[in-house]
Parts: structure tokens; sequence; C-alpha cells
């Protein structure tokens, strides 16, 4: 996933200090400090509204998410959906290994319902949530499925997702070797969709409810207006900014 | 290599903005004061990580236990350093008997001692606003001349009384009025422990 990132930014020429990665709690939160762009990395699932934050301060960084599966549709759901409807301009990275791996291997939200772990014993009989359906309920308008061990592929969607203007979301398929080694699996499972995203609602819902989860590629590109930016801060001033909290 | 923008002074806040002369920055460089300078996003060369894991003095995670050790050492000494001023706690009145309180009770523990004075009590009032890091050696003198101290809070365990004894040195004869909510303590139960006290 770095790889695929590093590779996005190279081919965006994006200066580094016009870069900041905020991320939230897991492995994939890990990222920011792995850069050489600017970093955040916060608390528990709370990646989405500090990004989006920052973004409203300084509209002319480009702003990244790093989060994973946990972080982004547990802890941090109700940030989640919220930041599909706002449309603010962000570029969303949820690295999905469908497991807490950093806590050691709890079932997750994207978990299988029966998946057998010493944690969960015969499973969690819980359906998996489908995270890029709910993206498009939500209103996202970039919608995009990716796989760690495609770094060059999953480059190709960065770019599109970074120039996307609004919120953009990519699910990178990312396995966790340690707790689910049957994820090294997907690398001769994981496969391209292999059509042209679409605009279109119902065809986006159609292509993904029909999905088997293993398919990358973009879903859904549409032309929505972004969260419109109304900071006038200026951007080099503390303590401009500090004002604006004074009570 | 830096600006100091607003001044610290007596309670006011702290923000050093660094200015980047060279590709290499040292976000949580360790200073004097334990305050070091941060740059914004977009300065070129000053690119960091904000990170709540340990970390070395340019932001990156680490396990080494000398970066440990300094890390919380600068973060302690910012703290101890720092210079709260007059607003690290609120006194009101003089007198040989005192209460001390914290947050919410403070406003009927004021009400009760302007009752006190009018039946010719005199009662100093403190309200401590800073509880870490404690400032002993402030609270003894406004504690000097004080011969009885009423401490007030709205705890079931004595949390406040606790803290105090672990931090400060507080004069012989101490009473506490600990009360859990959820009705929160009135002027008047104060009032009635000052002058059973007197």
């Amino acid at each position: 996933m770095q790889a695929a990132l590093f590779r996005a930014l190279a081919h965006l020429d994006l200066p580094p200090e016009h870069v900041t990665i905020i991320s939230g709690i897991g492995c994939s939160s890990r990222l920011p400090a792995y850069t050489e762009c600017y970093g955040f990395h916060g608390i528990h699932g709370r990646a989405l509204p500090l990004a989006t934050g920052l973004k409203l301060a300084r509209p002319e960084l480009t702003v990244i998410v790093a989060s994973g599966d946990g972080d982004a549709f547990s802890i941090g759901g109700n940030h989640f959906l919220h930041a599909c409807r706002r449309n603010v301009d962000l570029t969303c990275i949820i690295m999905d290994n469908e497991v807490y791996g950093m806590t050691k291997g709890q079932p997750s939200p994207t978990t299988a319902s029966d998946w057998d772990s010493k944690l969960a014993p015969s499973g969690t009989h819980v359906r998996p949530l489908q995270p890029l359906a709910v993206a498009l309920a939500a209103g996202a308008g970039f919608i995009a499925r990716g796989f760690s061990g495609d770094p060059n592929g999953t480059a190709r969607l960065l770019v599109e997702a970074i120039r996307h203007p609004g919120f953009a979301l990519v699910h990178v398929l990312s396995p966790c070797v340690t707790y689910r080694p049957e994820e090294k699996l997907w690398k001769q499972q994981v496969h391209s969709i292999e059509m042209e995203p679409t605009a279109e609602l119902a065809e986006a819902a159609r292509r993904l409810f029909t999905d088997d989860g293993l398919s990358t590629g973009i879903f859904y590109r549409a032309t929505l207006p972004p969260y419109p930016v109304t900071s006038q801060t200026r951007s080099d001033d503390l303590s401009v900014i500090e004002a604006e909290f004074v009570l | 290599m830096c600006d100091r923008l607003p001044i610290a002074g007596d309670g006011e806040s702290l923000r050093l903005t660094a200015k980047i002369v060279t590709n290499y920055y040292d976000r949580y460089a360790v200073t004097a004061d334990g305050v070091s300078p941060m740059s914004l996003p977009g300065t070129p060369g000053g690119q960091y990580t904000a990170d709540g894991l340990e970390h070395n003095v340019r932001g990156v995670p680490s396990s080494r236990a000398t970066d440990h050790q300094s890390q919380l050492d600068k973060r302690r000494d910012k703290l101890l350093r720092y210079d709260y001023g007059p607003i690290w706690a609120e006194v009101e009145g003089d007198g040989e008997a005192a209460v001390l309180t914290w947050g919410s009770t403070a406003a009927p523990v004021r009400e009760a001692a302007a009752l006190a004075r009018a039946q010719g009590l005199a009662v100093k009032v403190l309200v401590l606003r800073l509880l870490l890091p404690a400032q002993p050696a402030r609270l003894a003198r406004l504690l000097e001349g004080v011969r009885r101290v009423l401490v007030v809070e709205q705890s079931h365990s004595q949390q406040f009384y606790s803290y105090l004894k672990a931090h400060y040195t507080l004069p012989a004869a101490v009473r506490v009025l600990a009360r859990p909510g959820p009705l929160s303590i009135r002027p008047a139960a104060v009032l009635a422990q000052l002058l059973q006290w007197r």
C-alpha cells in the first residue's frame, strides 16, 4: 500500500509538503510516519473528522486519509457515513484485512460471519458489512477497490481518487498474513472488474451487489458538488487560527 | 529558527512556528523549556508526523528506551517549567478558615462563604483550576495564616481530598464535605459546616 501511495504521489508530482496524511488507529494507521509528507496519527475512528477540519482550513493541501476496516467501519463508522455524503475533497484509503490485527485477531465489521477463531469460536454469526455499497448509499462520488499486492494498479486508482473533486473512497484489500494467512490466496483470487466506471447509481449498485468482493477497479465515479470551503484563515498565521477559537 | 508568536506570560499560550532553514527538521527537539517550534503544513522541509505513539525527535515512532525517556522528560519539563500565572487558582477573601474546592462546587462554596462572612466568620475560598502539575509552593503561600480547611467536593470517595493529600501539605485541621451526585452540594450544607466549626 505504501508503494502504491508513493507511486501515485510521484506520478502526480505533488510536493511532499503539500500532502497531509491523516490516520486513526490500527496497522493501517501507521502509514503517515512512513512517508515524507505531513502526517497526523490521530485517535481511533476519527481520521475523517480530523481530515475534514484540515481540508476546510487549508483547502490548498492534498489531504489523504489512511484507515482500516475496524477504524473506518466500526469505531469510525458514523464518521464514514457522513464523510461520504458531505463530499469534502478528500481521498480516503481504507486498508481492509477483515480482522483487527493490531489487537491480535478479533473479527472486524468486514469479517465473514463463519470465520472461526479463538476469539470468536464458530464465527460471529453476523453478516459482514458491504462498505462500498454503504458508501454508494451514503452519497460518495468516487468508489474504487484496489489490492495491496498490486501496487501499480492501486497507484492508478489513487491517482484518479486524488484527482477526483470530492470525497473519494479507495478500498484496498490488504491481507493480514499473521491472523488471516488464508488471505495470501487473494493474490490469485483478485481480479479486475474490467468495466469503465459508471456514473449511474443503479448500475453501480448492481455492480457492487453482484460483486464477489475481490474485484478491483473504479465502480462508481460521478461529478457531485464538493463541500464548499468558506475558511478565510491565512494559512501561515497560527494566531489568526487561534483567535477563531476564543470564546 | 523560530518565531515566538503570542508571548508566553501569565497563563498565556506559547506557540512557536518553525522556520525551516535546512531540509532537516526535528519537530520534537529537546529544548530548555520543553517547547519546540511547530511547522505548518505546506512549509517545505518541515514535514513531520504528529504521532500518539512514542517517537524520536523527528516524530518517527520509536521503541528505543532513550527516546521514551527524553520525550517523556520533555513533556514533563514543558508542563513543570511553564508559568501558569495567577489563573491556576481563584482566591477570594481571607481568614483562619478556608474552603478548598474545585469545579462545579465552586459556586455554592462562594455563596456559602458570603453568607458566613455576613454572620461574622472570615472565610477564605480557594478554587483550584489547575490540578496538575500541582503547585505546592503557591498553595502553601495561600494557606499562610489558615488554621482550618474545609475541603468540599462532589465525590463519593473523596477523590479531591486524596489528590490534595498526595500533592500538598495541608494544615492539621481538615474536614471534608464529600457527597456524590446526583444532588448537588448546596450553599446551606457548606455554610452549616463552616458555622459548626468556628
